[in-house]
């Protein structure tokens, strides 16, 4: 009977860990403040829009001079993102940097590409649509089927939920004369019609190299990308970009980023500040001269800028968050248990642990509640007392109720 | 004669009222043992500790030397239980319910419930939700009856019968259990009914046991004497009388002593020449005799 | 005895049951008709990219019947035992206190495995019919918790039914609540793919629970 009751505790203190510190949070919580950056080709300087608190107004600035702009200066000294609107106005300039640029141009290399621990950690169906990349038509249709790749690739048509046999053994006849190994370890497409072109899947094979599938007038087309021995890709983020420079950002399992270009499959390494592929948010906001790298985490917003041309660093900016001590989460609750996170889609615990000064708090509850219970019944409870020098206010209170 | 249950130093408080303390009790074997008490002197809490659903605060009460609270499952078959309210389960038949417990008593004697149920005469098929309280009195006893079991403990069989079923169920549960050499603890807040059934009562006040005697010899030697006097200050003090009482000069006082010996002790404390009134007692006159009106 | 145990459940709760799988099956069905309508409407192809892609789950009105069930069921089996405090009489049969609790949670349980199972297979057949066994296997992980939490909703009910004190049965309830909200964290299909274990274990751990209310049950706990 002991033993229920101390299980009726252990689980009693395990919702009171995960539910405390959350109602705590709804009751404290203020947001992050989140600061806009770019890189601006004109000032060859990080500029900002900051929201001042005191005067209730955006601010515009250069980051490095401190020098202040209005809204219609913000929009020239970032022509590359606000060129609609210069366009608009009528004041888009010739060239930057006595470099002539077009509009076309500033369309076909500009992108946003956002990538969130999420994106990694959540849980897939491992069933992929392969696109006709070579219809002749404008839109992309939906193929008609879905692939497999486990031990080989298997074809089915959704409407009879049958392998289709004949094109699974074209295809898997080209995996054969491959160098591809399986099984598979996972394939990322871009399974969606609302993009401009179809460059199918990048798969990595169980060796961990990457192939390039993709279908093109009904027929396979299967490449090994060579991409180099000794980085071991975790996560691939397929993009058909406007200006086709590249095929897909590789994330290896040293959180560095890579991206295959579409130049016979070079890979160049995006240099990014201090990243973390299964807590942090990564921004590559790109235009042809510059692509800001962001990365957004605990410590705060990061940034490089590199050279589009040579992904080389030109400038760098970080804008940390100043680390604010709870007195609540850091003394006096010993850990926060969650089960859910912003970086994962996946239920599972996350432990926090507070400072270690909190113990002492625990050791004096324990010792509080043992001589307590001990006056009371004459003897030391000895589970109890152990358990909350463990786990503290969230031991103690079970203890209390559950005292027989 | 050998106790079949001995209830040892039993303490029990609710919160901070004290029920009892040091309560000592045995049931002997073969014998019907009737417990009276007012309300609130602890008959319920004495028969939960008996029953081993209440954990007294000290002491302990052994059946058949095993603690009540921890009987093993062969001590159990001996035991037979009616819960107050003649509690059974709802959605059963009268054939099903006894189809269900025969499986758990080795002794199982079908014919102790039948019989009786014959004289209910109500259909086999028909569930206790839709008996009157004193059928499924009936019912309840004739289980207990068919356990065959050595000790029945009763907790207030008398609640919620007319008297005809009280009669029934007195008659036969008597009838049964001298046939069979039973043990019986019954509990009753209707005297009348205990009179007719049992061997020994045991009297409970609040805290204690007042006596625990065969009925026989309680109704033999317990007897009223009204007498005249001026006030009971004289003789209130005389733990021999029980309950003086006097209204405008007409007192009554129980006792266990005899006439004579009353009237000795009445002048050795100085009340002399009057004329006792002998008068003899029904149990629940006894009973009020030993536990006062009030 | 053990038998006859289980018969006497069988006889309380056999409308809750039999209800119990009536609506197993008609919801079953109407999930499955729903979804052959969108069949018809959608067509395969998009429904496929819908559940693959934009993680759409088709059977998620499955979600709170398991509770629902448990519910149902441990109250059936366990309030009739508290009126009148009816659950003497089974304390009272010869057999160890605790087995008989035990076997009352092992009919309750079986109750619900058999309706659990039966729906389980009804979906498995349905899916390895309609879609490739990634989709069954991914529908399996997101409906498995949620039967967990039918289970543990079923205990914590026995639990806080046997339990004599009042206020210990509120508190025992924020127990139940917040433990059974552990089983329903996230709307994404297969979230618990990984930690399944872990709360088959907090599952398992609860089992036992009602042990304790019947424990102080039988010591007269009045607060």
């Amino acid at each position: 009977m002991k033993l229920i009751r101390y299980s009726i505790i252990i689980l009693a203190t395990l919702i009171l860990a995960w539910q405390i510190p959350s109602l705590y949070h709804i009751v404290s919580d203020t947001s992050g403040k989140n600061v806009f950056t770019y890189y601006s080709s004109i000032e060859e300087a990080f500029c900002s829009i900051d929201f001042d608190e005191k005067e209730n107004k955006l601010v515009r600035s250069n980051l490095n001079n401190g020098k202040v702009y209005s809204e219609t200066d913000f929009d020239s000294i970032l022509p590359l993102f606000y060129y609609r609107q210069l366009l608009s106005d009528g004041r888009f300039p010739d060239s930057i940097n006595g470099k002539a640029i077009s509009t076309k141009e500033i369309n076909a290399s500009n992108f946003f590409y956002r990538y969130n621990a999420k994106d990694k950690n959540t849980p897939s169906i491992p069933i992929y649509t392969l696109f006709e990349s070579f219809s002749g038509r404008v839109k992309l249709e939906m193929p008609g089927d879905v692939f497999r790749i486990t031990n080989s690739i298997e074809f089915i048509n959704p409407i009879t939920n049958e392998v289709d046999q004949e094109k699974s053994a074209r295809f898997m006849r080209v995996f054969e004369q491959s160098s591809f190994v399986f099984p598979a370890r996972a394939a990322y497409g871009n399974p969606s019609t609302r993009k401009p072109y179809d460059e199918g899947y990048f798969i990595i094979d169980n060796k961990g190299q990457i192939f390039h599938l993709k279908m093109v007038n009904g027929k396979p087309f299967l490449r090994n990308t060579n991409f180099p021995e000794g980085i071991n890709p975790v996560f691939i983020a397929t993009q058909e970009p406007n200006d086709k420079s590249f095929y897909a950002f590789v994330f290896d399992d040293k959180n560095k980023v890579y991206i295959i270009t579409t130049d016979g499959y070079k890979v160049v390494q995006i240099k990014t500040p201090l990243f973390d592929l299964n807590k942090d948010r990564m921004m590559v906001m790109a235009n042809p001269l510059y692509w800001n790298v962001n990365i957004l985490s605990v410590r705060g917003k990061e940034s490089y800028a590199l050279k589009a041309s040579t992904k080389e660093i030109v400038d760098s900016l970080s804008i940390l968050r100043p680390v604010e001590e709870d007195f609540i989460l850091s003394y006096v609750l010993p850990f926060e248990l969650r089960f859910k996170s912003g970086s994962s889609d996946y239920i599972k615990p996350f432990i926090k642990f507070a400072k270690i000064w909190v113990l002492l708090i625990n050791v004096l509850l324990a010792i509080s509640y043992g001589w307590f219970a001990s006056n009371k019944n004459g003897k030391w409870p000895l589970f109890n007392t152990v358990w909350i020098i463990l786990t503290g206010l969230f031991g103690l209170i079970p203890s209390i109720i559950f005292k027989n | 004669m050998q106790a079949i249950v001995q209830c040892k130093n039993l303490t029990h408080y609710y919160g901070k009222r004290c029920i009892y303390e040091n309560l000592n009790f045995e049931i002997p074997k073969g014998r019907i043992l009737g417990l009276l008490g007012k309300n609130g002197t602890g008959k319920t809490t004495t028969i939960n500790i008996l029953n081993g659903y209440l954990k007294p605060r000290s002491g302990e009460c052994l059946m058949f030397g095993e603690n009540s609270a921890k009987l093993s499952p062969e001590t159990k078959q001996k035991v037979g239980l009616l819960i107050e309210g003649h509690v059974q389960y709802p959605f059963m038949n009268i054939a099903e319910i006894e189809k269900y417990y025969s499986a758990f008593y080795p002794k199982w004697k079908k014919e102790a419930y039948w019989d009786l149920m014959k004289l209910l005469k109500v259909d086999p098929k028909q569930k206790l939700s839709q008996m009157s309280c004193g059928q499924k009195s009936q019912v309840a006893l004739g289980l207990i009856l068919a356990q065959d079991a050595e000790l029945l403990i009763l907790d207030d069989f008398s609640m919620g019968l007319d008297p005809g079923y009280r009669v029934l169920f007195v008659d036969f549960l008597s009838e049964y259990a001298r046939a069979e050499e039973k043990t019986v603890f019954v509990t009753s807040h209707i005297i009348q009914d205990m009179e007719r059934l049992i061997d020994d009562c045991m009297i409970m006040d609040y805290g204690r046991i007042i006596l625990q005697m065969p009925v026989k010899d309680l109704l033999e030697n317990f007897r009223r004497y009204r007498f005249k006097s001026k006030g009971i200050s004289a003789f209130d003090h005389l733990k021999d009388l029980y309950h003086p009482v006097s209204i405008k000069g007409q007192t009554e006082v129980y006792s266990m002593l005899s006439k004579s010996e009353v009237a000795k002790l009445l002048s050795q404390s100085g009340i002399n020449d009057i004329e006792i009134k002998e008068e003899k007692l029904t149990l629940e006159e006894a009973f009020i005799g030993l536990t006062g009106k009030y | 005895m053990e038998k006859a145990l289980l018969y006497k459940e069988w006889k309380k709760t056999r409308i809750f049951s039999i209800s119990i799988a009536l609506v197993a099956i008609v919801l079953s069905a109407y999930i499955m008709l729903k979804a052959g309508r969108s069949f018809r409407i959608a067509g395969m192809e998009h429904l496929w990219d819908v559940i693959v892609n934009r993680k759409q789950f088709i059977f998620k009105e499955l979600k709170y019947f398991p509770i629902a069930a448990g519910l149902c069921i441990g109250f059936a089996q366990y309030f009739p035992e508290i009126v009148q405090k009816r659950i003497k009489l089974s304390l009272h049969l010869p057999l160890n206190e605790n087995k008989v609790v035990m076997l009352m949670h092992t009919y309750g349980m079986g109750v619900l495995l058999c309706v659990f199972f039966i729906q389980m297979l009804a979906f498995t057949i349905f899916s390895s019919i309609y879609f490739p066994f990634e989709f069954m296997l991914n529908s399996l992980q997101t409906i498995a918790p949620w039967y967990l939490a039918g289970f543990v909703t079923y205990m914590f009910v026995a639990m806080i039914c046997l339990e004599p004190v009042w206020n210990r049965r509120g508190i025992n309830s924020l127990l139940a609540i917040g433990t059974i909200y552990l089983f329903l964290l996230s709307g994404t299909p297969a979230a618990y793919e990984h930690t399944m274990c872990l709360f088959l274990i907090v599952s398992l751990w609860i089992f036992p629970f009602g042990l304790l209310s019947i424990k102080r049950f039988k010591e007269g706990k009045q607060g």
